[in-house]
């Protein structure tokens, strides 16, 4: 009783206590082995489905919203069209020399259907990080359904992020535009290598990714498509990834770099690819 | 009774945090409903209901998208507890009392998140963040303020919800 009036009188202690033990869990669980652990799987498995439900209803009324401003647009969408047809037809000639070009992006983007034995599973998305700061989102498939950690997760758009966690029946996905993320990537024209992080950092909330560590000599320009690399065996090699929008280089850096503009809509996210590195694996 | 209606709103606060509120951004920014509550426990009740509920709504946050368990924990309990301890020498009713609070919060727990990011090496801009993230989600988070606090207030003239917790009882 004595030890009960001591503490009752004193909570400042339990704070104290309670701050230094949550400081420690925090260090010992940051270097985590991407098992989703015990405690975690079971209020996942708890949450999962309600925020599933929720996750599909909220995106039915937000996307019928969308759908009547689009059909106001329509209207002056029309006029633009025209003019636009017109332009395109003389913009036809150039695209016939590109159409080479063309093909060979199609068969990225048709990654899913051409190769289907890296494809996983497909899965919803159920939720995203309720915070402002980073991109990591949950999906309903885990270890169940033959995920596992490092997996990438892709639309047919190109590269969503890699599996960092997996549960019995979901799994949390870091997203490339996660500040967090980096992924080895390879300019499709100039085949120069470098590291794409996400740039969804403090106050950069523009869904790009950076290009970094790219070679002084290397001739990228504006356009140029970026896809994965395949090198550390973690992501299949020749996902695509996005456009460069910018080319820059600091003065004391000894390497360029390129703000990509990813191919995936991070914004409407629904339903992703779970693919593997390897055939074999 | 009283630790049942809790659990039920900080989890019902979860859900709808991570799967309503991705649609309500406003230039990529969501309010923090979990620090209205937090304040509004603190504003209502005092401690320790404020540190716990902000102890245990930040837990499930970090147990569900944290990347290390504890940080989220951490903040808002401290959160609750150094609100809590105003209870009852301000006054609670004034609608604008909670905002001040609630801004509060928002900004302390920004500026730690930023800290804790400096630390570990990411390459940051407190002048930038301030006004792509913190002000937004100050403002937004301000702005829904009212609606969660008039609700905790009605939930809070219930008898069972005045029953008081004691630190180590």
């Amino acid at each position: 009783m004595a030890l009960l009036r001591f503490f009752r009188n004193r909570p400042w202690i339990i704070i104290i206590t309670v701050s230094v033990l949550l400081v420690a869990a925090a260090v010992i669980t940051s270097q985590n082995d991407g098992n989703m652990n015990f405690v975690g799987g079971i209020a996942g498995e708890i949450i999962a489905p309600v925020q599933k439900v929720i996750y599909s209803a909220t995106s039915y009324v937000y996307n019928s919203v969308s759908q009547i401003k689009e059909r106001r647009e329509l209207r002056t969408n029309y006029q633009n069209l025209k003019e636009r047809v017109a332009y395109l037809e003389k913009e036809l000639l150039r695209m016939n020399e590109l159409e080479k070009q063309n093909q060979r992006l199609r068969k990225l983007l048709d990654f899913a259907t051409e190769r289907e034995e890296f494809v996983v599973t497909g899965a919803r998305v159920t939720g995203k990080d309720p915070g402002n700061w980073f991109e990591v989102f949950t999906i309903d498939k885990g270890k169940n359904h033959g995920i596992s950690v490092n997996m990438a997760v892709v639309t047919e758009q190109g590269l969503v992020g890699r599996v960092i966690e997996v549960g019995s029946n979901w799994s949390k996905v870091q997203s490339i535009i996660d500040g967090r993320s980096s992924v080895s990537g390879i300019i499709e024209r100039t085949r120069d290598n470098g590291v794409v992080k996400g740039n969804n950092l403090f106050g950069f909330e523009d869904g790009t990714c950076s290009m970094i560590y790219l070679p002084l000599d290397s001739e990228i320009v504006e356009g140029d498509k970026v896809i994965t690399s395949g090198l550390g065996d973690i992501l299949p090699k020749g996902i695509y990834i996005g456009e460069v929008k910018e080319v820059t280089r600091s003065k004391r850096e000894l390497y360029k770099t390129a703000i990509i503009e990813p191919a995936v809509d991070f914004r409407r996210l629904e339903e992703v690819l779970v693919v593997k590195a390897r055939v074999d694996d | 009774m009283k630790g049942w209606v809790i659990c039920g709103i900080l989890l019902g606060n979860i859900i709808i945090q991570s799967s309503l509120f991705p649609f309500i951004q406003i230039y990529g920014v969501q309010p923090d409903s979990l620090a209205v509550l937090v304040v509004s426990f603190a504003l209502l009740a005092g401690n320790p209901t404020s540190a716990v509920v902000g102890f245990f709504g930040g837990l499930l946050q970090d147990i569900l998208y944290g990347q290390s368990i504890g940080i989220c924990a951490l903040q808002y309990m401290l959160a609750g507890y150094i609100i809590g301890l105003v209870y009852g020498k301000v006054f609670a009713d004034k609608m604008i009392v909670c905002m001040f609070f609630v801004a509060l919060t928002v900004l302390l727990r920004d500026v730690l998140v930023f800290i804790q990011m400096f630390f570990a090496g990411l390459d940051v801009s407190m002048y930038n963040i301030f006004f792509t993230v913190i002000l937004p989600e100050i403002v937004y988070t301000v702005a829904v303020t009212p609606l969660i606090y008039y609700l905790m207030r009605r939930l809070y003239k219930y008898r069972f919800m005045n029953r008081r917790w004691h630190f180590g009882s």
